[in-house]
This record gives C-alpha cells, sequence and structure tokens, in this order.
C-alpha cells in the first residue's frame, strides 16, 4: 500500500544501518504515528531486520489476543528489545499461574485479564476475586522467579450510564478498583511483580479501545485499533527488563526551558510564567525535568548562549523551577553542540549512547543526530505544551521503578561537582578541607553494614595495608567479636559518600594489629586516612597496648598506603618482597592535627585536636 | 472507486498481511490453499479491510470471506451499503 512504499527503501536500509538505529527507530516511530494501522505494522514487520537474540514473553489472557504479534513484534523492536511471543489463553491462564513449570524457557510472562473473568456480570462482591488473584499470584511467585506483568483490568465504560460519577465507589466499577487494588498491592510487595495500567491507556486511547462485537463474537475484547496502543505499554513496560536506561538528558535553554532568547530579549524579556501561556508552558516543562532527575537522570545544559545571561535567568528569574545547581554539567558557549555533548560524556564518565539531547531546533537536532548517531536526539518543536510527550515518546527514560541509587545519583554528582568548585577556589589544601565541613562516624560493622564492609575489603585495591579480601561469611565472623571489624562513615556539607573506610583491629600482646585496612579513594586526601590511625592509637591505649602494629602486602596499586604509613611515623620492623611489617609507638606520630575534620567514634569523647 | 482499483487495493492488503508477493494472489486464494491464510490472519484481513476502506464488516461479512474473490464482492457490498447510507 502507498503508506509503505513511501518511507520504503531509505528506511528498510536505515533499518539495517547498525551506527544508526537511533535514527532508524525514530523514523520508524513517526511513520507508525501517523498512520497506526494493521497494514503499516504488517508491513514494517517485514522490513525489520531479523532479531539476532529474542526474549521470549508468555502471554496469558482470559481473552482472544494472538492478534496483537505482529505489533509486539515492532514495538519491541522500537523499545529497543526483541519479543517473541506465546500465548496461553481462556481459563488456562490460571492454570498456568499455578503451575508455572510449562513456562521455563520464558523470559518473562504478561497477564491480560478482562472483568467477567474473575468477576461474574452479577457479583455483588470482589472477595471471590481477590481471594482467587492472591492464590494465583502467590502461587505463581512461590513456584518461579520469572517477571511478572500483570496488566489492570479495564471495562467498557457502559456502566458510566448507570452510575456517571459514582463508578469509583459504587457498584461494578468500585468491585474492578478493587480487584486492581490487589493487582497493584502484589506489585508493590513482591519483587518482580509490575502492573500494566490498561485503564490508563484505554483511557487515553478513547472509545476505540473496545471491540464489542469481537468480544460477544470470538471473545477478541480489544479493537484492532488499539493493538498498537497496548502493544506499545507492554513493548515500554516489559523492554526495561532488557534495555538500558539512558542516565543524561542534555538540554538547551532559549525557546525550551523558556520562550525566546536570552541574549537579545533580556532576563526580563524571555517567556517564562507559572500561570500565564505561553511561559506556563515552559515553567510545566521545567518541573518535569526536576521530576526526572529525582529519578536519576542527570541534567546537563547544552545551549548556544553568554554564560552570564544564562546564569543571569537562573539567578533572577523565579518562576524557574530549575536551579543553575540542579545540571550535573553545563556548555554554554558559542561551540558546536555536538562537541559539547563529546565533553560532558567525558567530565561525567558516561558513555554518549546514554545521552538524550532535547533542542527546540530542527537545525541543531539534525547537527548532533548527524555527528552523534548514537544520541537520542528529541525534537522539541515550538509548541511547549508538547514537549513533555515529545521527550517521553521515545522510551529513553523508561524503568518500572526508582531504586534508593538512582535517587541519590544526581545528588551525588552534584555533590562532587560543589567539591570540585570548592577546591578550584581554594588557594590550598588545607582552605579546601575546612571549606569541607568534612565529619567522620566511626562504628563497629553490624549486620547492616556486613555487605558494604564486604563490598569495600573485596573492591578497594589502592588504599589497601593487607590486601585480605574475607568471604561474607568471614566478615560475619569478624562482626560478632563486636570490637573487631570497624567502619567509617564520611560526610560533608555537600552530602553524605556512605561508609568510605574499613579498618580491623586485632589484639597481640602489648600490641594492636591493624590486619586491615581499606579506604575508598573518593575519601582520600580528606584526613581520613589520619583520623583512622589516631582512632586505632585510642583503641590501643584503651587495650593496655604500648604499640600499633601493620603488615603491608605488597599488591600492583597498593604502595600509597606504605608511603602513607612511613610518613606518619610507622617503623619498618622487617621487610620481603612479599611483606614488611611496621610498628608505631604512639609518641612517635607525626599526623598532622585534625584540624579539618570531626570525628565521632565510640568511647572516644572526640579525637579531633 | 473502480472495481478494478479494488482489486488491486485489496490484492496488496492480502500480500501485507499473508506476508506473500502480489502474484500469489489468485481469485481462487482461500484458507484451504494457502497455509498463510490461517484464523489469526483472517482477524488481521478484516481489520486491515476495515482501516483502509473505513468500513465495518458485520460479524456475518467477516465469515463470508471465504476467498479471495468473495473478498472483493463483500467490500463492494460494505462500501455499496456505506454510501446508500
Amino acid at each position: 500500500m502507498s503508506e509503505n512504499t513511501l518511507t520504503d527503501d531509505p528506511l528498510r536500509s536505515l533499518l539495517r544501518d547498525p551506527g544508526r538505529k537511533t535514527v532508524a527507530r525514530k523514523m520508524l516511530r513517526e511513520a507508525l504515528d501517523a498512520k497506526p494501522t494493521t497494514l503499516t505494522y504488517m508491513g514494517f514487520k517485514a522490513k525489520i531486520p531479523a532479531p539476532s537474540a529474542t526474549q521470549k514473553i508468555a502471554i496469558l489472557s482470559s481473552f482472544t489476543i494472538e492478534t496483537i504479534a505482529p505489533f509486539l513484534e515492532v514495538e519491541s523492536f522500537l523499545a529497543q528489545w526483541r519479543a517473541e511471543p506465546t500465548f496461553i489463553q481462556y481459563s488456562n491462564w490460571l492454570n498456568t499461574l499455578h503451575n508455572p513449570a510449562s513456562l521455563g524457557e520464558s523470559n518473562a510472562v504478561v497477564l491480560l485479564l478482562h472483568g467477567e473473568a474473575v468477576l461474574p456480570w452479577d457479583s455483588t462482591s470482589a472477595d471471590d476475586a481477590v481471594g482467587l488473584l492472591d492464590a494465583a499470584i502467590q502461587s505463581f511467585r512461590d513456584q518461579s522467579s520469572l517477571p511478572l506483568f500483570i496488566g489492570l483490568i479495564a471495562e467498557p465504560p457502559e456502566s458510566q450510564a448507570m452510575g456517571l460519577g459514582n463508578r469509583a465507589y459504587q457498584g461494578r466499577g468500585a468491585l474492578i478498583q478493587r480487584i486492581n487494588q490487589c493487582i497493584a498491592g502484589h506489585a508493590a510487595r513482591l519483587a518482580n511483580v509490575h502492573c500494566l495500567d490498561i485503564p490508563e491507556w484505554a483511557r487515553v486511547h478513547g472509545d476505540t479501545w473496545y471491540d464489542r462485537t469481537g468480544y460477544l463474537a470470538n471473545m477478541t475484547l480489544i479493537s484492532h485499533r488499539a493493538l498498537p496502543a497496548l502493544a506499545r505499554g507492554i513493548a515500554r513496560n516489559v523492554g526495561c527488563l532488557f534495555k538500558p536506561r539512558r542516565k543524561v538528558l542534555a538540554i538547551d535553554l532559549d525557546n525550551s526551558l523558556w520562550g525566546g532568547v536570552v541574549g537579545e530579549d533580556g532576563t526580563d524579556g524571555i517567556v517564562l510564567s507559572p500561570d500565564k501561556w505561553p511561559g506556563a508552558g515552559f515553567v510545566a516543562f521545567q518541573r518535569v525535568l526536576a521530576q526526572l532527575r529525582d529519578t536519576g537522570i542527570l541534567l546537563v545544559i547544552n545551549s548556544k548562549n553568554n554564560e552570564a545571561d544564562a546564569q543571569a535567568v537562573f539567578q533572577t528569574r523565579p518562576e524557574m523551577a530549575l536551579a543553575w545547581d540542579d545540571f550535573s554539567a553545563r556548555r554554554v558557549n558559542w561551540q558546536d553542540k555536538a562537541s559539547n555533548l563529546v565533553e560532558m560524556s567525558e567530565e561525567l564518565g558516561l558513555g554518549l549512547d546514554s545521552f538524550v539531547f532535547a533542542d527546540d531546533s530542527p537545525v541543531e537536532c539534525a547537527l548532533v543526530q548527524e555527528a552523534l548517531p548514537m544520541v537520542d536526539v528529541v525534537e522539541l518543536g515550538k509548541n511547549p505544551a508538547e514537549f513533555i510527550d515529545r521527550l517521553f515518546a521515545s522510551g529513553a527514560f523508561d524503568t518500572l521503578a526508582i531504586s534508593r541509587e538512582d535517587q541519590a545519583r544526581a545528588a551525588s554528582y552534584h555533590s562532587e561537582n560543589q567539591r570540585k568548585s570548592v577546591r578550584a577556589r581554594s588557594h590550598d589544601l588545607g582552605d579546601f578541607l575546612a571549606g569541607l565541613d568534612l565529619h567522620l562516624e566511626i562504628r563497629p560493622i553490624v549486620a547492616a553494614s556486613a555487605d558494604r564492609a564486604h563490598q569495600l575489603l573485596a573492591k578497594t585495591n589502592q588504599f589497601n595495608l593487607s590486601l585480605t579480601r574475607p568471604t561474607p561469611d568471614e566478615v560475619q565472623a569478624l562482626m560478632q567479636d563486636g570490637e573487631r571489624l570497624f567502619g567509617a562513615t564520611l560526610k560533608d556539607r555537600f552530602g553524605e559518600y556512605g561508609i568510605i573506610a574499613i579498618m580491623e583491629l586485632r589484639d597481640a600482646t602489648d600490641t594492636l594489629d591493624i590486619a586491615s585496612l581499606v579506604i575508598s579513594c573518593r575519601a582520600l586526601g580528606r584526613q581520613v586516612e589520619e583520623a583512622l590511625i589516631r582512632f586505632a592509637i585510642n583503641q590501643a591505649e584503651r587495650r593496655c597496648c604500648s604499640a600499633l602494629g601493620a603488615t603491608f602486602r605488597h599488591g600492583p596499586r597498593n604502595q600509597q598506603v606504605t608511603a602513607f604509613l612511613e610518613r606518619i611515623g610507622f617503623r619498618k620492623i622487617t621487610e620481603s618482597s612479599e611483606r614488611t611489617d611496621y610498628t608505631l609507638n604512639p609518641q612517635d606520630l607525626q599526623a598532622p592535627l585534625l584540624r579539618h575534620i570531626t570525628v565521632d567514634a565510640p568511647e572516644m569523647e572526640s579525637i579531633t585536636s | 472507486m473502480t472495481p478494478d482499483n479494488l482489486t488491486e487495493q485489496l490484492k496488496m492488503l492480502f500480500a501485507t498481511v499473508l506476508e506473500l508477493p502480489v502474484d500469489r494472489i489468485t481469485p481462487e486464494l482461500c484458507p484451504d490453499n494457502c497455509a498463510e491464510w490461517d484464523s489469526l490472519r483472517h482477524i488481521h484481513l478484516v481489520s486491515a479491510i476495515d482501516e483502509t476502506f473505513e468500513v465495518t464488516l458485520t460479524f456475518e461479512q467477516q465469515i463470508e470471506i471465504m476467498t479471495f474473490d468473495l473478498a472483493i464482492d463483500v467490500v463492494t457490498e460494505a462500501l455499496n451499503g456505506a454510501s446508500a447510507e
């Protein structure tokens, strides 16, 4: 048909060019959105390259849904994975949840139910349905660790006529809602169980979601006109298991974060407003970017402007929802934007294939896309009300759940940036350290910190005294003593570093041996090393030991430890090619006073001099 | 739409949905002589006819499409019915 031949050959060859996958997907997306029909999907299904690997998706459904297969194959390609759907239907969905062994070959399971499958038309209570689903989902999880995606139940809206606004709390609508809450509860409680928000997809799609004739004639509940949207929703959600999330959004400023050009219109002349169109469109977009940052996406600026002009907007326009410091890197200059992206990729230590670049200018977008095909480029267009949809259309930022690390990521980059900036402004190291307001807390390792202790001992190569690598069980055993294994947590005025050092102290005759000492390289040069030695001396005195001992084991990358020990007064006793034994008489300590770090440690009022 | 146009358009439609070359779409083509034309593809054919010709076939019309020739008749009838309204 004509809609296929228009984009046929260039797209077919583009789809096979591994360097231009992002561009090809974007073109395919536009073609499908322009005409989301069965023929368009069937036509493109024949054009996309054969997959090198597929993910087997078992679709358990209470209604006929096999017709979704070609749609899912195309949409999963667009979501950067390849679905190989298999279908298990009608009453078998329940048996399969109770006996999931038959799904052994699958990579994920999707469960799609319609209301009458669990709630007969004349039901007056959802109790039976909830009980049935509770048992089935729990039974599945007890026997299988496969990811399970459960579609929330959506029903055709005929009952609206019998309840209008009361559907949510009265009648069948309320019962369905209770069942959906049960499903959502499982998703929140059980690992690897997720919801598909089908009622929301149906609402957005509109009246043609359901096929009433099809349902009554052959159980095809979902209209063919809705299959693209259903397939897309499934592909994006399930795809989160199989593809990495992009990590950085590089955003333009003029006509992207605010209306107008600050260099020409001035800070007072640009368009920004919390409640007046079109300025409200830009503020709404900024608010979404702030939320995106809270989910672990780093925001960076890529703008052609004078930096002072741009910064003035952040400083003087209270309508701005984003602050200058919310950006983990900034390039506000007259250099080409592709070069800026390359620089920021190096600065953040993140590959360009984890970048999304968004700009209102089609020219800038085209230039970046041409120079850096691995970057996901989003042309925001001219209407700020559309920016949000355009930004999220590619699914680059899709994620099933936000982890604690995600939430902390932007803050952690931000803290490091602020430290760098203090460092750059400081005249010397003392100045820099004084500006950080460092605080070190030393505590015995307990169950909650044992994993981190094991991780640090296992992974630290540079500041590692003895290179001992205890197993998790050995860490547990050391922890039981209560006075042997200590962890140090560092924070400064820009944020927390977490546990950054582990020290194992072992009583020997008249000597307290430092059996292990590891410090994360993020915390070096902050007087943490000296503070830990002072803590060990304090422990030695408390345990009536007259000296500290330390055995250094030579490794390929830990020479800085021996240099440190000798600098602060440790004396060599014996030396071989493998190890050097040291001792320190506390009176010989050469460590500088701890002027810039406060230390909080057990049974020590303060070891800050 | 002339009858020739309709036939050609339907041929392209069948070829795309059944993943066959256009010259395989003969008047006699039916599920019995075409392995690709299974019950699932039949639903896709009906969907594609609905979207392409903007006609909603009744359930009875849907199951009447037992050969390619009959598909032409059904679509012609549906289009005439639509224009009569």
